[in-house]
């Protein structure tokens, strides 16, 4: 069933996962908002 | 295995932000020598008078050098052994200068306790047989509450106190 | 892919599981609305109980007990579909269940009886009934039943199937169960040995800190065990709710196993204040700590792709038309996706916490709290509510219908502005400094607390609207065991793309993993470990008075 057979779809490098990117770039700038955030206070007292 | 080109640019995104904390906190850590508490001094739980500084006369705060300030704490199940004030009473609140350097010393006679100056970085677990020790410049004036934030029993939310910067 | 149907008396066996999970919602959550009642202030227990009572049932009974039995019974569930259950093994799988009930009502009628008030980390020297730990002990002996008779049924499978790789959701069990057989050895050594013969009165004292650092061994891991079923769900089942297929064989295996290897050696980002531990090693494990996020980084990705990828075959091609056709009215779709949105903010708090001496900002403050409300209270939990909406019906021979569909998702909503709520006020309530596990006090009084006790009113209103979603959740579980109408429910499991890549053999290769696993243990703990030995402190006599004993 892991047989890789050739076949007529797109490998997967050619997928388009434009709008993935994005949303995991969300994320991740989510993450270093909080972090930052997170520290600033720590600093602050 | 096959990693998709973004893939590629998010996981490189991603470590690069995690070394990036790290690199902040190790450099705050190692060279500026702000780590959590951590000096691995043991005393004997049904002994703590042993050490001088938790003797009932050494209790409380002490100003040891100019804006320099020692204070020695007994925690035990649900109070905190702030010392005594000049009238005898048990002192609840501890008042030192704004921007004074205050170095805390908490050890426990019997159980596991938290000690927090809840607003402040001084934030402490207290745990019988070890000296709990944290040093903190009060940059921030006003009034913060001492916390027991380790569960210790049933009257755990009574164990409090106040340390007041002015 | 070979799927096994389910014989009559091996879904019996998986229900049982289900049974006590929903049972133990309900009382554990009737328990976490009582604190948020109480810490609001305006609300005493009846009949004198204790707060530390109710709190240390919250936690045992939804930490440890609703999340061991649901993890137990859904693996064996994913082992009976994807490489079969035999009449022994099954046999085994009742005597693991048996045996973690024993040991559940054993420790809950020590808690309820005031027995045991020492919460669900039963710190020593605090001293509970005997009875508890030994309860305790056969959760966890229950459990390693549970993991081995996994292993052997993957063995039995792998033996049939010589060369073939195994499917992915056995794999994933396997893993989880490896990690938590590796973790428990830690707090099962710690209670049997230190502190059962203490709490007996055989040994006059204990080493405090060794206990604790064992607790955490296995602490950390713990979260892990609960996270890791739900990634299943995500990576394996609802590509196939959603129509789509697996993301990437080889990949979520290789997460899987970056978990098993970082989840363990990083217990001492719980015990970043201790006093008793050298911060060197400390950090040692911060940075630990930080490769665990790894594998979430890749799960991140995952999911998106995986949606993306399907929303694109179905012909939504705009940048995010994908994202806004996904089956947002599937109730088996929606409650995990709720959970993967909170597992952004509960990942970064995760990341705050174990920031070394930032953690002086958040630790035991309420904050800890918020944050796990976030990850298990609500990531998982929505994982595992996705997941019951098509196993029980599937296990009782009955449908999710388009009522029960439509109460689920109106259950989704309730939970995700109840913790909205009361997650957040934590959050905000932990930055000020208001401390976790603490009934309702106004300390010296003063500003502080008073504006801590406005942000306890919004956690009483927050717990209220989820104990409603509790409840409603409980309605949709009796619903589906006993009398939605008799049919088949889908067991989704994805499957590969046609021309998918072969995985690599050496993901299967165990003993690799699991010596890399023991090596990272050994690397992180044997120095501090022989550390907190060799400086320890004259040990500690039990207490019984602080938790109200006698």
């Amino acid at each position: 069933m892991s047989k890789k057979i050739s076949s007529t779809n797109q490998p997967k490098e050619e997928t388009n996962l434009k709008g993935t990117l994005i949303m995991v770039m969300i994320v991740g700038i989510a993450i270093l908002v909080m972090w930052f955030g997170a520290y600033g206070l720590f600093l602050s007292r | 295995m096959h990693l998709h080109k973004y893939e590629k640019v998010w996981l490189v995104f991603g470590l690069a932000s995690l070394v990036l904390f790290l690199l902040i906190i190790g450099f705050a850590a190692f060279w500026k020598g702000t780590h959590p508490q951590s000096h691995i001094e043991t005393i004997d739980p049904q002994n703590v008078e042993a050490n001088e500084s938790f003797q009932p006369d050494n209790l409380g705060l002490t100003e040891v050098a100019d804006g320099k300030y020692v204070v020695n704490i007994v925690a035990s199940a649900f109070n905190y052994d702030f010392g005594k004030e000049e009238d005898g009473t048990a002192t609840k609140t501890i008042r030192v200068p704004k921007g004074s350097t205050v170095l805390f010393q908490v050890t426990s006679k019997d159980v596991v306790h938290g000690f927090q100056v809840a607003g402040t970085n001084v934030n402490m677990m207290v745990e019988p047989g070890h000296i709990s020790r944290f040093e903190s410049v009060m940059k921030n004036d006003g009034e913060f509450t001492v916390v027991c934030n380790e569960y210790c029993g049933i009257g755990h939310h009574l164990m409090f106190g106040t340390v007041e910067v002015y | 892919m070979e799927i096994f149907n389910f014989s009559k008396k091996e879904s019996r066996l998986y229900m049982a599981f289900m049974h006590v999970t929903f049972i133990s919602l309900l009382v554990g959550g009737l328990m976490g609305l009582l604190q948020t009642l109480v810490r609001s202030g305006k609300y005493t227990l009846p009949f004198n109980i204790d707060y530390y009572t109710i709190l240390t049932t919250h936690g045992v009974i939804l930490g440890l007990v609703l999340t061991t039995f649901f993890i137990v019974g859904f693996q064996f569930s994913l082992m009976g579909k994807t490489v079969g259950i035999s009449d022994k093994q099954l046999m085994w799988g009742w005597i693991s269940f048996w045996v973690m009930l024993v040991g559940t009502v054993l420790s809950a009628w020590m808690i309820l009886t005031g027995e045991a008030s020492v919460l669900y980390t039963f710190y020593t020297p605090l001293r509970a009934h005997p009875i508890f730990y030994i309860g305790l002990t056969l959760v966890i002996v229950g459990s390693w039943i549970a993991a081995f008779t996994n292993f052997r049924q993957l063995y039995v499978w792998k033996k049939a199937h010589k060369g073939d790789k195994s499917p992915l959701l056995a794999f994933m069990v396997v893993i989880n169960m490896i990690m938590w057989f590796v973790a428990t050895l830690g707090v099962a050594y710690s209670v049997i040995v230190l502190i059962l013969p203490w709490s007996l009165g055989y040994v006059a004292t204990v080493n405090v800190l060794l206990t604790r650092t064992l607790f955490w061994y296995f602490g950390h891991p713990l979260v892990y065990f609960w996270l890791l079923p739900a990634y299943m769900a995500w990576y394996a089942i609802i590509p196939k709710i959603i129509g789509g297929k697996l993301f990437s064989d080889s990949l979520a295996r290789l997460a899987f196993i970056l978990l098993l290897m970082f989840s363990i050696p990083v217990g001492f980002h719980h015990q970043l204040t201790e006093p008793g531990i050298d911060p060197t090693w400390k950090f040692i494990q911060v940075v630990l700590t930080f490769m665990v996020v790894i594998p979430s980084l890749m799960t991140a990705f995952s999911l998106f792709a995986t949606f993306e990828i399907t929303g694109r075959r179905k012909g939504y091609n705009s940048l995010f038309g994908w994202f806004k056709k996904l089956p947002w009215k599937d109730v088996r779709f929606l409650a995990p996706f709720v959970g993967m949105a909170a597992f952004i903010p509960g990942g970064a708090g995760g990341i705050i916490n174990a920031s070394h001496q930032v953690n002086s900002l958040v630790h035991n403050t309420i904050w800890i709290t918020g944050h796990f409300h976030l990850t298990v209270a609500t990531t998982v939990i929505l994982t595992f509510f996705g997941i019951a909406y098509w196993l029980i019906p599937h296990l009782t021979g009955r449908r999710l219908t388009p009522r029960l569909n439509k109460l689920g998702i109106i259950q989704t909503f309730i939970w995700a502005i109840g913790m909205t709520i009361m997650s957040t006020s934590m959050h905000i309530q932990g930055l000020i400094g208001g401390p976790r596990r603490s009934a309702f006090s106004k300390y010296a009084g003063g500003d502080q607390v008073s504006t801590w006790i406005s942000y306890q009113i919004w956690q009483a209103i927050g717990g209220t609207i989820l104990f409603i979603g509790i409840l409603l959740m409980f309605y949709i579980f009796i619903q589906l065991a006993f009398f939605a109408p008799r049919g088949y429910e889908e067991y989704p499991i994805a499957e590969e793309e046609v021309d998918a890549e072969k995985s690599p053999k050496i993901l299967e290769n165990w003993y690799l993993w699991i010596g890399i696993t023991i090596a990272l243990i050994l690397f992180a703990y044997t120095i501090p470990m022989i550390d907190i030995i060799k400086h320890s402190p004259p040990g500690s006599i039990p207490f019984d008075w602080p938790i109200g004993r006698s």
